[in-house]
């Protein structure tokens, strides 16, 4: 029971510290941010690492079962280790063709009907329920239209066309102005989580000694400069 | 004798730092002294809320495909849909097309705390790499692709698993998702091919931009926190978004206050660069 | 001979491939659906073997810092590597199942991914400050958008004010949703045309350097 919560209040410590350590970069990078990323780097590549592992072994499986034709996906697999050679990274080329190939056949069957016709029909419905709805389906397929003559590449829009394109311009900027204001709350929603576990009781003295730690580093580091 | 800076240049001069301390204040502030401010819910929310009231039995496809970056603001909605699904007398079959969705799983049953069956009321499939093919490859075979669940058992020996073989056999298909891409392909792969009712909840980022799916291809959508503040309204579980509103709008404020600042400040200076 | 089985059969094979996932679609044979899922399930395990590869890029990088001594960074390469090989090692034996990969993965992995994303929010603050001016018509167009939804993703803005709260929520669902569908359409077309083009083994990008 002790050394469960002995886990748990290391976990906390080790957690909170790394944290602040990150934090830390808002005032200027300093070899603890730098030992924080690197922790973040290793362990995320270990993670990939082992769960690559866990498929692989879970892959086995077929060929467990005795279907020998399960063999190939292995030797294959393998071969893209060979991406790093100088000399035989060629061999890499066939699984990454068998990749690609099947991603290609995947999307060609069924991207014209979600992407492009499933698209299209619900827009081009423009009488609504009522006058505001028929008005929004109107707009909708306006900014459909003039988004898409944006991007005709093929020759050069003047006149009529081209003042089509420009409003599909500022309805692109319209549609990135929404999206901005998407990124924002995402960003919010990652850094208030984020302050709520700094503050919370089990954290506070993390949190404090963290900040000292940086303080204390950022200080030495402002010396040795001024010094040189 | 030195120009005078023009205000876009002053604004330009300004230290970051004092604008962070700012924003960390009106972060901060409503974390110690909540505000209790209400919400309202949207018309996308409504929608996956009446999707998951209104399953009578079957099974559902549950994928928790969120990356570790997606913690603070997907951790809510996953929890409140699964807590409110597992209500329902349905069958919740999870799987994660993300290498971290095995470690959300984990934080995921440690807050849930269900009476419910495992192998019975419920499963996990465990990852499957593979990106879009890999979906595809289990919307067509379930088990041929999943081969063993998470903890190493044959996926065909689940009681919870008996008469899934496709995409077609689950009653809904719920996906929590961190990569813009896994949106797509979970239209394509899954929607497309068998018209499986669907509903995604979906970071803030990419709701602009994936909501066009909204109503014709999917069935509801949750947006990031936002939607799971509103989604736990509608169960009355209340949870983090909940408790994260307060900090979020004062933020949001403070963001719309320097903006305005900004350029009332430009317009006046007679919008010298 | 080296040409065909450099190029030539890599192409080959995704042609062969792409094919067989189309034909799948027509239901033209059960061999042919057989096969396509069997494919499918190999894509599935050679993606197994890749996510292996950003460990074994990184070893190699981090061994070489190590090896030059590269001033000022050779001491957090062998933090990496050592904390890299910890999770293999742990996930390996004792499985990601155990309490020790959770206990890592909760006190590193989570919190380090949370933090360096927030770090953003700050940044979007102060360019917003610093950058976000009406200089010309578009920056207006892209200004006044961001704020209204900006306005509109405050919860309890229906509250304070319902018009304005509403405003955000009809740029996202009408002149939003159409220009992102007018630029899914024209990607679709586009991943239509490259995908005839990988088919016919005229798009060689993937195959890597020559």
């Amino acid at each position: 029971m002790i050394r469960l919560e002995l886990a748990q209040v290391a976990q906390i410590w080790f957690s909170i510290l790394l944290t602040v350590f990150v934090l830390s970069f808002l005032h200027s990078e300093n070899p603890l941010y730098r030992l924080a990323e690197h922790i973040f780097i290793g362990a995320a590549a270990g993670h990939f690492a082992v769960m690559g592992i866990a498929s692989i072994k879970i892959g086995l499986t077929p060929l467990q079962a005795g279907n020998i034709l399960y063999v190939i996906p292995m030797i294959l697999g393998l071969l893209m280790f060979t991406t790093f050679s100088r000399r035989q990274y060629w061999l890499s080329r066939f699984p990454i063709a068998l990749i690609v190939g099947t991603g290609v056949g995947l999307s060609l069957r069924t991207v014209p009907q979600a992407n492009v016709l499933q698209q299209i029909s619900p827009s081009i419905t423009l009488l609504g329920k009522d006058p505001f709805a028929t008005f929004n389906n109107i707009i909708l397929f306006v900014a459909l239209l003039t988004s898409m003559t944006y991007f005709i590449f093929t020759r050069e829009l003047r006149g009529p066309l081209g003042n089509i394109a420009k409003a599909g311009r500022y309805f692109m900027l319209i549609a990135f102005g929404g999206s901005y204001g998407g990124t924002v709350l995402t960003r919010l929603a990652t850094l208030v989580p984020t302050m709520q576990t700094l503050l919370s009781p089990d954290s506070l003295i993390a949190t404090g000694l963290g900040c000292l730690l940086v303080l204390g580093v950022l200080g030495y580091s402002y010396r040795r400069a001024k010094s040189k | 004798m030195s120009e005078k800076k023009t205000y876009a240049e002053r604004l330009r001069a300004l230290d970051p730092r004092a604008i962070y301390v700012l924003l960390t204040l009106a972060v901060v502030v409503p974390i110690l002294f909540p505000l209790g401010l209400p919400i309202q819910i949207a018309a996308p929310t409504r929608d996956v809320y009446n999707a998951i009231e209104g399953l009578k039995g079957g099974a559902v496809w549950y994928g928790i495909d969120l990356l570790a970056v997606s913690l603070p603001e997907m951790m809510p909605a996953l929890v409140v849909t699964v807590r409110h699904l597992m209500t329902k007398p349905v069958k919740i079959v999870f799987v994660s097309f993300t290498s971290e969705g095995p470690m959300y799983y984990y934080k995921l049953m440690d807050q849930l705390k269900t009476q419910k069956k495992y192998g019975e009321d419920f499963a996990y499939l465990g990852f499957i790499p593979g990106e879009e093919t890999a979906i595809a490859a289990y919307a067509h075979d379930v088990p041929g692709t999943a081969k063993k669940d998470y903890f190493g058992s044959p996926v065909e020996a689940l009681p919870v698993m008996k008469g899934i073989k496709t995409a077609k056999d689950f009653a809904l298909v719920i996906t929590c998702i961190s990569l813009s891409l896994h949106n797509d392909a979970y239209v394509r792969q899954v929607f497309t091919p068998f018209n499986v009712k669907m509903v995604q909840v979906m970071l803030s980022v990419n709701y602009p931009e994936k909501i066009l799916y909204y109503p014709h291809q999917i069935v509801g959508a949750l947006n990031g926190i936002k939607g799971a503040t509103e989604y736990e309204q509608l169960t009355g579980y209340l949870g983090a978004a909940t408790s994260a509103n307060d900090a979020i709008t004062m933020a949001h404020v403070l963001l719309i206050l320097f903006v305005v600042v900004a350029n009332i400040g430009y317009f006046a200076s007679g919008r010298k660069r | 001979m080296s040409v065909l089985v450099r190029r030539s059969f890599p192409l080959g094979i995704a042609a062969i491939v792409g094919i067989l996932m189309i034909l799948e679609l027509f239901q033209v044979g059960k061999e042919i659906t057989s096969s396509a899922a069997m494919v499918r399930d190999w894509v599935v395990i050679i993606s197994g073997f890749a996510l292996c590869l950003g460990a074994v890029h990184v070893t190699g990088f981090h061994v070489n810092q190590i090896r030059k001594r590269t001033a000022g960074r050779w001491p957090f390469s062998i933090v990496l590597l050592a904390v890299m090989f910890s999770y293999i090692a742990v996930g390996v034996s004792l499985t990601t199942m155990s309490g020790t990969y959770r206990w890592l993965y909760d006190a590193i992995n989570f919190p380090l991914a949370q933090v360096m994303f927030s770090l953003l929010a700050f940044y979007i603050f102060s360019a917003a400050v610093r950058a976000f001016q009406a200089r010309n018509f578009e920056a207006v167009a892209f200004l006044l958008c961001a704020i209204l939804v900006v306005i509109g993703n405050i919860p309890s803005m229906p509250l304070i004010s319902s018009a304005l709260a509403q405003i955000g929520p009809w740029i996202l669902d009408v002149p939003t949703k159409g220009a992102f569908r007018g630029l899914l359409i024209t990607a679709a077309l586009g991943i239509i045309v490259l995908g005839i083009r990988t088919l016919l083994g005229r798009e060689t990008a993937y195959l890597g350097r020559a």
